[in-house]
């Protein structure tokens, strides 16, 4: 198969899994036998030679830059979700040279990508959407939700979904309806083995570790009140290792004002692999992700190495690991964690034994392997509904997105929403 | 393992019923919440002018007080019961997932039946 890939950023660029997951799945069907190019966007910083399947081509307003969050324009807000007519040029001269069988998208927030996905139907494209994010729903909004664009996504568009959790389809749910045409598969690691060599907690010292963004959604402070918690309950045998980058001073603040010094080491952001083999010396990985998280990589990960994560009870990802056989789980709240975390210390759950299963269940549904048969199978479906490129047409789509660019933008001069 | 499979699917559906009556339950309360602290708020301000009316204003912030308890035990309760309909669903993902390897054509390359919820549908 010819599989065209569009993902607003990859790797080196990335900000976080999402990215990391477009690019292990080009790798892996390339592996596979499959002709794969990737059209994604023109970096912020130099990243040396790209393969020559990638194509960085596509124009972006920093969507990621806190600084240009701040000064955003409303056409870059129009850009970036609905419409980029040189992105839609560029897609379009794209689809007539190489002629894709099928088009496997990522995540298009930032490339006007519902004008993208509008010149897929025009032509008949087939697609596939990957989503590890509700990006379908994000793409509807413009100084506020869009809904009356949502309802014509959900009911005019014909591609198929992939959704790493029942958690993000209800997400995209609340605003696009896709449910019908959507296939959920979780996310994937990588390198996985069914049975981990490590220590276990034997009740003297529990290490306990963080990894992901330094951010308010991912829990962090949450993980530091924890802590705290903790401490203040009169448990002192543990450690905390915070690995990764964000909102490094806020953290630091937090850490002097709880006073939690000598229990915490910030350690800095470090490459996947090295993280892993860091969360294979720890005990517990200690996740509080906010329930709208899609599905995050870095419980699977710390599974993978017999780490047990600790979750909410409510998240993408705790509805991929049972409580009490792969992981754990408790109430999103510092009293909810430490209590968890006290039972361990106190030696009333046996972390070996969930260790173990979780491993041998990342290993069995969650590695790279064991879910890319179904990926294929959805990009092998979609790409038996047949097209042919044509000129005629490519030229009348982007003559209608120049007239639909000069429109809308009018429209936001004189104040009005799309 | 299949009957195991229908029973978790029956026992996921009676539980979104009843997170559905909870939630609408969470609503009503939340409603009833605001206007208790708006009047408690007003009478609170009336209060240092009115002295008479400091049992009342007592009274109602105790009631403010009752409510958001409720409130915070039925959202706990809530995320608890969501919890566990997400251990439902990672269980019987898990066990579909056991059963395709178990099978004899195995899970790679196999046409293996989906369950409703993960069907892709035409």
């Amino acid at each position: 198969m010819k599989i065209l890939v569009i993902s607003n950023l990859y790797p080196p660029e990335i900000v976080g899994g999402y990215e990391i997951q477009c690019s292990q799945a080009v790798a892996e069907l390339r592996r596979r036998g499959h002709d794969v190019v990737v059209l994604t966007s023109i970096p912020r910083r130099p990243v040396g030679q790209s393969p020559s399947h990638v194509l960085r081509l596509l124009g972006t307003p920093d969507v990621y830059s806190r600084e240009r969050a701040d000064l955003k324009s409303p056409f870059w807000e129009f850009e970036a979700n609905l419409l980029n007519v040189e992105n839609v040029f560029l897609l379009l001269e794209v689809l007539r040279d190489w002629e894709p069988d099928v088009c496997y998208l990522w995540n298009l927030v930032a490339l006007g990508g519902l004008g993208l996905i509008a010149a897929l139907e025009y032509l008949g494209v087939p697609w596939v959407w990957h989503l590890g994010d509700a990006v379908p729903a994000l793409l509807c909004n413009f100084d506020g939700q869009l809904p009356a664009l949502g309802e014509v996504m959900g009911s005019r568009f014909s591609g198929r979904f992939i959704a790493c959790s029942q958690t993000v389809l209800a997400s995209v749910e609340r605003l696009v309806h896709i449910e019908g045409r959507t296939r959920i598969l979780p996310n994937w690691t990588m390198n996985t083995v069914p049975m981990v060599e490590r220590d276990y907690f034997g009740g003297e010292h529990l290490k306990l570790a963080f990894a992901g963004r330094l951010a308010e959604e991912k829990g962090i402070f949450l993980v530091l009140e924890t802590a705290a918690q903790l401490l203040a309950s009169g448990y002192s045998n543990f450690s905390l290792d915070i690995i990764g980058a964000g909102l490094l001073d806020e953290v630091v603040a937090r850490i002097s004002e709880l006073g939690i010094e000598k229990h915490v080491s910030l350690m800095g952001w470090h490459p996947p692999a090295e993280v892993k083999r860091h969360l294979q010396q720890c005990d517990v990985f200690v996740f509080p992700a906010s329930a709208e998280d899609p599905m995050p990589l870095a419980a699977l990960e710390a599974a993978a190495v017999g780490c047990v994560p600790l979750l909410p009870w409510l998240s993408g990802v705790s509805e991929w690991l049972v409580d009490g056989v792969h992981c754990l789980k408790a109430e999103r709240s510092p009293e909810g964690f430490a209590e968890v975390i006290r039972a361990v210390m106190d030696g009333d759950i046996d972390l070996s034994q969930l260790s173990r299963h979780g491993a041998k269940a990342v290993h069995e549904s969650f590695d790279i392997e064991a879910v890319m048969p179904d990926v294929e199978r959805e990009l092998v479906v979609a790409s038996a509904s047949t097209w042919q490129p044509n000129i005629g047409l490519s030229d009348d789509f982007y003559r209608i997105a120049l007239i639909a660019d000069a429109l809308l933008r009018q429209h936001i001069l004189e104040g009005q929403q799309p | 393992m299949i009957i195991e499979l229908e029973t978790l699917r029956n026992q996921i559906q009676v539980q979104a019923g009843q997170i559905e009556d909870l939630m609408m339950r969470i609503e009503n309360l939340t409603v009833e919440v605001t206007s208790l602290r708006t009047a408690h708020e007003e009478l609170s301000a009336e209060h240092t002018a009115v002295p008479q009316l400091n049992v009342t204003v007592v009274a109602l912030g105790e009631r403010v007080h009752a409510h958001e308890q409720e409130l915070n035990d039925i959202r706990r309760g809530l995320e608890r019961f969501g919890g566990s309909i997400m251990d439902d669903m990672a269980l019987e993902r898990r066990l579909r997932n056991i059963e395709d390897r178990m099978s004899p054509s195995g899970r790679n390359g196999s046409e293996r039946e989906e369950p409703a919820s993960d069907r892709f549908e035409t």
